[in-house]
């Protein structure tokens, strides 16, 4: 059924606009519950659950008095203040809250860029609630969890695939802890060859690195060198040679970035590196970009991460957990975090035998509730279905170029044509002509059921920018809802610029005043608020 | 056939190299004379002249007396038409509004113009944006944006737009530094009105902004870090001007010249708000190492209120010991993250050019490219 | 019948249907999606090969089969009589805990506007409060990503505000992956002594620990209840010793213990860590994990705090209040010297979890909580001491967890663990190999989840494997 709400205006390009008045929710309202905060709910005496107490038998063996197994010094003195609620209003107290927020099952859609918003399968849940999972506990036998070691395993396999790289490491938690274990790996490897940081102690890094690849080096002691992009959007290759020296240890990037592109000199800048010694990383933050186009191996990269809470379906649970696993060349495998997940031909087994190993980046073996949704997304999808989501991905982002681009204001930022997963746009224009910047913009479209916007990350090269990443799981009817907002929102800016004013406007919660930059009113917990808030609080 | 007018601030810069901020005011201008500055706007101007040779048959060249114009044009090669009157030997700022004046009068399409800050706010008082401007940097405290990078480029700009290459134009700022914020210690350009100018934005110069002091500190005491652990014995520092060398002193508790360039020995101040002169005898045959920092929202790291570290003096220091410091937020600040240089010296310039390594915090640098 | 429409078919895209995919091709004028990739140069691209993975398990039947299949494989703490801890431990969960987490909206939100996720902030600010509560302490933030995360993040943070001191003190009595990872983490910044074991208490040498405190040192840190089990009741007098020295201290707790225990803040403590596992979190192989840190709300802890921080501000409306940001900057300020960049995920979801718990159980229920744990352990500790060849190691008390030695046995705690196992049950974490001076030893974890029958025949087992 071909759309039947292409407006008949035509834009830039002479391309035609979505009609935003057939599609867009107009009428969109956030629920708005008023919810007090749970102190201020339930009375002394109300109590959520009960447990078991000892049993009898037990207390009539220890006596009565606690002070016979506890030290009576240390005995609460004072019980802390905290709720007392039945358990039908603590349920209706977090449901309510549950239903004041955005989220990806129930936005029409999530234009986050590099976040790589994408529907999480529900069957993964029931995978993942199971307690032949949840009740494992991580110093059990390894007889006892051949099962989810060897899921882990076959993960490690499929990660190998994905990068072409020799060896994995789920360990770390997240996207800052995968490039912090690369570094390590980096560091031991130059200091195994008497090459130190007394010798190489530079690793470069672009402008449009997540913040975590500069700074996370610099924990390790290496000095970052940034680059900027040309006009293009990327640096070109003399830039990359500029910084390179024999001082250089090693060099991370995002390769396709954030702006959407993928640098086409890649393999000539990681031989550069190559050929000073250097060791190269990349971060695949935007692996929703590449799957089955570009591989960490062939592209010249030595090591790999990727955030399986983007990329592979894994809820995102408000900030987390997710998961930053690692891919490393075979022979740097000597020096990945222990225990690897290894199999005999026989059984599964954690393997803490690696002298060289940089040793543990977080407790036990990492988030493998994460590992199992990715896992069992990866197999549902198999080696077509990989490249069918970096197919679709793209072809949606370069799709949904075609509307914005047609709208007056908004341009692609940078001057490199081809776009992958995600675009970064400038709306400069609609700023110098009316004021409103691209956050106040984007805040619109939450009045239109539209989840949050991603516009950069610091430093914003890019003037005013947003960077909508609309990922594979979007349709076209989503996408092109997507744009009638943007279409709409626009059109308000020149005129009706008292509906951006203060958006949004139907949501759940009134915007907050400037005390929110004032020190002296700031309160992170009930105490404090209580004290700043002296007779001011119903 | 398109008409230029050409109006030259002969006493623009004068107290540059002399580093006397700036050349308002004739008690200025007569008290850089005698400490035995040169103009340096003539040349300027004649530079800018130069990309226009090949064009001069098609248009129309109208100029004032003497070096307000005429004479830098014959040295160019251009056969003027001469308007106004006679001038004196001290030309003022009077001078420059009744040229501009006259030369709406003679409806011309374009005024190049070689002057500073005070100069681009004089043609604003006279003509507003009645006329579009292209402007020859040729002052001291450029904070401008209505300047073209370059006397090249200001040259380049002109033909372009007499040629009907560029077309469009655009309004840019007009600024000068507020007074008592400087004397507070405080670099902060005063909008002061705007031009109209061809719209070719690489060959403009970009807004100066003050510092961002506020969000820097972080950075800005890595900086000074980095640079006063660096310090060698018996080396000289050379400490350009701007927001992001104060630090610098401050950290070695060294009083500091906030538009001027001081010069540091073994952590102490061997001299303080140096002339070009003084700089060629202090650093004569010894080690140095220059700091600067682009000005922000610009990106000349040198010839922008800067004018003592010469062509002459990075010689004798030598361009590899040209360092450069800035924070992010600076460079973010920058026209395409570039940095520009205008020593006067072109063949010091092209040493220059080139990507090279900014210094942003005590482990962390950029690479930028001068251009 | 079979379906006749031979394109795949995805259910989780629907734009890979064949009219949309053109529909769309079309619109931005190419021929096939392949020509969005031509860009790449080909010495390094992929696309005519196929990966190296194995055919799309395309019906949901199957892939159900095939996973839950490969986890049934699993035994769990359900199959086996557990007493397993050692920072993480088999706790109850409440139902309402369980059904929160799994809630769609709260499992897959992200970063939204303050405006129109309030909901989330507001469950986010009462966890910081709640904790803040718990803990005595006033500045809270985003929970780290786990325990140990915890521990080295609020020892810097410490050493951060005693900038200039280049000393740290670390019990002995703790993980030992973990002190390792302390160690590491902390090498560039901070000398880490680590002190000696009280050979009778399981708690910390105090005259080592003591002495190992002088004027360089910028923060001391000690475990309570510790690794091997026991309560430290001496914690105020450490307290006021590193204090004269002018350090820190920092004590890392495991917070279901505050209902019962006195929370550090009143012993002395500057900042308080520790592991919420215990606080409703299923233990997921190890993946259920998430930590805390605490410090008063002064301004030097303030500005130093290593996490993300949420504030309750007024609105436009009366009477009503959000939520935003309360430290952005500093954290960015300092971003540079931490280890997770300020926007990094963490555990979020895992704060829903915890402050169900806290809300449904309030003081009394985590009091009884505790006691309830302290009894059962005690009982265990006490029946256990009392078959030969087995010696509970320390004289210190215990909350839920206890040292049992088998040296008199002249078996491996791998020998009995294995033995245990047979029987259905498995033993206390072996720690013979992070412990070495303790022999064949093992930590016994008794949570309020152990019944007596379970304890007993625990005892009985023991009784027959030890014969």
């Amino acid at each position: 059924m071909k759309s039947n709400y292409l407006s008949e205006e035509k834009g830039r390009g002479g391309k035609e606009f979505v009609d935003p008045q057939r599609i867009i929710r107009d009428k969109f309202q956030q629920v708005r519950w008023q919810e007090p905060l749970v102190y201020d709910i339930g009375r002394p005496g109300e109590r959520g659950v009960l447990l078991d107490s000892a049993e009898p038998e037990i207390v009539d063996e220890l006596g009565e008095d606690i002070t016979n197994i506890v030290p009576e010094k240390m005995l609460r003195k004072e019980a802390p203040r905290l709720p007392e609620v039945g358990q039908a209003r603590v349920v209706k107290h977090f449901t309510r809250l549950s239903e004041q927020m955005s989220s990806e099952d129930s936005t029409i859609c999530f234009p986050l860029g590099t976040c790589t918003m994408k529907y999480n399968p529900k069957i993964h849940e029931r995978f993942v609630n199971m307690p032949q999972f949840t009740e494992l506990h991580p110093r059990q036998d390894e007889s006892t969890v051949q099962g989810v070691l060897e899921i882990m395993y076959k993960m490690q396999e499929y990660l190998k695939a994905l990068s072409g790289l020799g060896a994995v490491s789920l360990q770390p938690a997240c996207g800052s802890q995968g490039v912090f274990s690369n570094a390590r790996i980096l560091r031991a490897y130059q200091e195994d060859r008497g090459l130190g940081l007394d010798k190489k102690d530079e690793i470069i890094s672009t402008v449009f690195s997540h913040p975590c690849n500069p700074a996370t080096p610099a924990m390790s002691g290496y000095k970052v060198i940034t680059l900027y992009p040309d006009e293009t959007g990327y640096p070109n290759i003399e830039k990359f040679k500029a910084a390179i020296s024999e001082r250089t240890a090693g060099m991370i990037i995002c390769c396709p970035d954030d702006t959407g592109i993928f640098n086409p000199d890649i393999a000539e800048i990681n031989r550069a590196v190559h050929e000073a010694g250097g060791l190269t990383i990349l971060d695949s933050a935007n692996a929703n970009g590449y799957f089955g186009w570009a591989r960490a191996k062939e592209s010249g990269f030595d090591m790999t991460h990727w955030n399986l809470h983007k990329s592979f379906a894994s809820p995102h649970g408000g900030a987390g957990p997710g998961a930053g696993p690692i891919a490393v060349r075979e022979d740097l495998a000597q020096y990945l975090p222990v225990p690897t997940v290894e199999y005999d031909g026989d059984k599964y087994y954690l393997n803490y035998d690696l002298p060289k190993s940089i040793g543990k980046i977080r407790s036990f073996y990492g988030n493998i509730g994460v590992v199992i949704r990715s896992f069992a997304w990866v197999t549902s999808l198999g080696k077509e279905g990989m490249r069918e989501v970096t197919n679709t991905a793209v072809l949606n982002s370069n799709y949904l170029r075609t509307f914005l681009e047609a709208l007056p204001g908004i341009e692609v930022g940078f001057d490199m044509p081809q776009r992958l997963h995600e675009i970064r746009y400038s709306l400069d224009k609609i700023y110098q002509d009316t004021g409103f910047d691209s956050d106040l913009i984007t805040q619109r479209l939450n009045d239109f059921g539209i989840g949050g916007s991603f516009t950069s990350h610091h430093p914003m090269i890019v003037p005013n920018p947003i960077t909508p990443e609309p990922t594979e799981t979007y349709s076209k009817e989503e996408i092109d809802e997507y744009a009638a907002a943007m279409k709409e929102i626009v059109r308000e800016c020149y005129e009706e610029p008292e509906l951006i004013e203060h958006a949004p406007n139907n949501c759940s919660f009134p915007n907050i005043t400037e005390e929110m930059a004032n020190p002296e009113r700031q309160a992170p917990c009930r105490s404090v608020f209580e004290r700043v808030h002296k007779g001011e609080v119903k | 056939m398109k008409k230029l007018g050409f109006i030259v601030n002969p006493f623009a810069g004068i107290g540059g190299s002399v580093a006397l901020k700036g050349s308002d005011g004739d008690e200025i201008v007569e008290k850089a004379l005698a400490l035995g500055a040169v103009q340096k706007a003539p040349t300027r101007a004649v530079q800018a002249l130069e990309e226009l040779k090949p064009y001069k048959d098609s248009f129309v060249f109208i100029t004032c007396h003497g070096d307000m114009g005429e004479n830098e044009a014959v040295a160019a090669g251009f056969d003027p038409q001469i308007i106004g009157d006679e001038l004196g030997e001290r030309t003022k700022a009077q001078d420059t509004c009744n040229a501009a004046l006259k030369m709406e009068e003679e409806n011309v399409d374009l005024i190049l113009f070689a002057g500073g800050d005070g100069t681009a706010r004089d043609i604003y008082d006279t003509i507003g944006t009645r006329i579009p401007v292209v402007g020859i940097p040729a002052g001291t405290k450029m904070h401008s944006a209505i300047y073209a990078s370059s006397p090249k480029a200001a040259g380049s700009l002109c033909a372009m737009y007499l040629n009907d290459i560029v077309k469009r134009t655009t309004e840019l700022e007009v600024m000068d530094i507020d007074e008592d914020a400087f004397r507070k210690g405080k670099v902060i350009a005063k909008l002061y009105g705007a031009l109209k100018v061809p719209n070719e934005p690489n060959l403009t110069q970009g807004m100066k902004s003050g510092g961002h002091a506020s969000d820097d500190s972080a950075y800005l005491d890595g900086i000074s870090d980095y640079v006063v652990d660096d310090m060698k014995e018996d080396t000289l520092y050379i400490i350009g001007s701007g927001t992001t060398c104060q630090p610098v002193m401050d950290k070695l508790g060294l009083e500091n010249t906030l538009l001027g360039v001081d010069v540091v020995q073994n952590k102490r101040l061997l001299a303080k708000d140096v002339t070009e002169n003084q700089l060629k005898e202090i650093v004569k045959d010894k080690k140095a190492i220059i700091y600067v920092t682009p000005i922000g929202g610009q990106g000349y790291i040198f010839g922008r209120g800067n004018q003592q570290l010469s062509g002459e003096v990075i010689r004798m220091v030598g361009t590899d010991n040209v360092r450069i410091i800035a924070t992010p937020s600076k460079i973010n600040s920058l026209p395409k993250h570039q940095l520009r240089v205008d020593t006067g010296d072109v063949e010091v310039d092209e040493m220059l050019k080139g990507p090279k390594r900014v210094i942003c915090n005590r482990a962390e640098i950029s690479i930028l490219d001068i251009v | 019948m079979q379906n006749s429409n031979k394109n795949p078919v995805y259910p989780y895209m629907p734009n890979t249907l064949p009219e949309v995919r053109q529909e769309m091709l079309d619109r931005v004028g190419i021929k096939s999606v392949d020509e969005l990739f031509a860009h790449i140069p080909e010495e390094i691209r992929f696309g005519d090969k196929p990966l190296p993975l194995p055919e799309r398990m395309a019906s949901e039947q199957a892939l159900s089969r095939y996973i839950t299949g490969i986890l049934k494989k699993n035994k769990t703490c359900d199959d086996y009589i557990s007493f397993l801890g050692g920072g993480v431990a088999q706790h109850y969960i409440p139902a309402v805990c369980d059904a929160m987490v799994q809630k769609g909206e709260f499992l897959t939100t992200f970063m939204g506007h303050y405006c129109v996720d309030s909901g989330k902030y507001q469950v986010w600010w009462e966890f910081q409060s709640l904790i803040c509560d718990l803990t005595g302490m006033e500045m809270m933030g985003w929970p780290a990503q786990e325990g140990a995360t915890s521990s080295w993040s609020a020892i810097l943070t410490a050493a951060r505000v005693n900038s200039g001191r280049k000393e740290a003190v670390v019990a002995g009595n703790i993980d030992p992956d973990k002190l390792r990872n302390i160690k590491e983490v902390c090498r560039a910044k901070l000398d880490i002594k680590v002190s000696k074991i009280d050979e009778k208490t399981g708690l910390v040498d105090m005259d080592d620990y003591l002495s190992l405190i002088n004027e360089n040192t910028a923060v001391v840190y000690f475990e309570n209840p510790t690794f091997l089990g026991g309560i430290e009741d001496r914690g105020e007098e450490i307290a006021k010793y590193a204090h004269e020295k002018g350090a820190y201290v920092v004590v890392y707790v495991d917070p279901i213990s505050l209902g019962l225990l006195e929370t550090p803040k009143n012993y002395g403590a500057n900042v308080v860590c520790g592991e919420l596992q215990s606080l409703g979190i299923r233990m997921q192989y190890g993946g259920g994990m998430s930590g805390f840190v605490a410090t008063p709300y002064e301004d030097k802890w303030i500005v130093e705090y290593p996490f993300l921080a949420l504030s309750r501000y007024k609105t436009v409306e009366e009477g009503e209040f959000g939520y935003a940001s309360m430290n952005y900057e500093t954290v960015s300020y300092n971003k540079r010297e931490n280890a997770g960049d300020v926007t990094s995920t963490c555990s979020a979801l895992w704060s829903v979890a915890v402050a169900c718990y806290l809300t449904l159980l309030g003081p009394d229920g985590l009091r009884e909580v505790g006691e309830t744990m302290a009894y059962k352990a005690a009982y265990a500790k006490k029946k256990l001491g009392e078959l030969d060849k087995v010696d509970i190691l320390f004289d210190s008390k215990s909350l839920k967890e206890f040292t049992v030695n088998f040296d008199k046995s002249g078996k491996t705690v791998k020998e009995i663990n294995e033995a245990l196992m047979e029987r259905g049950i498995f033993g206390g974490h072996d720690l013979s190999e992070g412990f070495p001076q303790f022999g064949q030893s093992a930590l016994y974890c008794v949570t309020e989840c152990r019944t007596k029958e379970e304890i007993d025949y625990l005892v009985e087992s023991l009784q027959e494997v030890l014969k």
